[in-house]
């Protein structure tokens, strides 16, 4: 039965959420659609990179880009993102340049991931941060340097 | 008051308007307990295992590194961490067989197929974490054991 206290009681409790709710500002929050179609660009820069360094490492992780970019293509067009062809990232020519790249897109895909709400789609992301955290392991081993520099991947130069 | 059916569903809606943070924490809780418990045991196999010649010294450091910057993000929601295993009898499956591989080539697939484990359990994770800073810490954590995998598939040769 509906009674004029249970009304009271459900507004006051409406109105005190409604207070309890006033927090500080959420992140701003990008679409998935305009966040993967950066990590796009980059992507595209990255395979531009591999094909103009030679060696048996810069084709195996060319392989593993270009496996990245069509999975991102197919998730952009599921997200309702532009069909238009994505600008590339400017390509590098160099291992360390492949490594600057490499530690961009890690970088970004860990920016990206809150504004991923699907399961799936963060799964995607996931999953190509961890990639691209390989290969940014495997470049440096091959100019020399500590191939686990720090206990957290996160794009940034250690 | 003059009840009003404007009045009464006005009310009624407002129900809905109730916070779900507590829900959220307790989800992003429970699961960051698991992952430290993860993190943990991987630190006690490397420590453990016969890792002449392989890197498992920096790996198990790094893996207790993942375990206290876990705990720090749990903490922060005002909930406590698991224990970490005493001994190699509390060891899930994949670290308790890198704990007891022999030497070499066995240690090495051991530790391939428990940073492999690892990363399998942080995808399920990063998939539902709610809280933003801990989706990204986690996400960092996971790279690192992919990391380690590319350091380990490389000792193998």
């Amino acid at each position: 039965m509906i009674t004029r206290r249970g009304l009271l009681a459900a507004g006051v409790t409406g109105g005190g959420a409604l207070l309890v709710g006033c927090g500080p500002p959420e992140e701003p929050v990008a679409r998935p659609a305009d966040a993967l179609a950066r990590l796009l660009a980059l992507k595209l820069g990255l395979i531009a990179t591999y094909e103009a360094i030679d060696g048996r490492d810069a084709r195996r992780i060319l392989t593993s880009e270009r496996e990245h970019v069509r999975r991102l293509r197919s998730a952009i067009a599921t997200a309702g993102g532009s069909r238009r062809l994505a600008r590339a990232v400017a390509a590098e020519s160099t291992l360390e340049g492949a490594l600057a790249l490499e530690r961009r897109a890690v970088a970004a895909w860990i920016e990206a991931l809150p504004a991923l709400g699907p399961p799936a789609l963060r799964s995607l992301a996931a999953g190509q941060l961890t990639a691209d955290a390989q290969h940014e392991s495997d470049l440096l081993a091959l100019l020399g340097r500590d191939p686990l520099p720090d206990a957290f991947a996160d794009g940034r130069p250690v | 008051m003059k009840l009003t059916r404007r009045g009464v569903l006005l009310a009624g809606a407002s129900i809905w308007l109730l916070p779900a943070p507590a829900r959220a924490d307790d989800a992003d809780g429970a699961i960051l307990r698991g992952l430290i418990a993860r993190e943990q045991c991987a630190d006690l196999a490397y420590r453990s295992a016969a890792g002449a010649g392989l890197p498992f010294a920096i790996l198990a450091g790094q893996e207790a590194e993942h375990a206290r910057s876990l705990h720090t993000e749990l903490q922060a929601l005002g909930l406590k961490g698991p224990r970490p295993p005493r001994d190699e009898g509390g060891l899930d499956a994949e670290p308790a067989r890198l704990a007891q591989a022999a030497a070499g080539a066995e240690a090495l697939a051991a530790a391939r197929a428990l940073e492999a484990a690892l990363i399998d359990a942080y995808d399920g994770a990063v998939r539902v974490l709610a809280e933003p800073a801990i989706l990204r810490t986690a996400a960092t954590v996971m790279a690192s054991h992919g990391q380690h995998l590319a350091v380990l598939r490389r000792a193998q040769g």
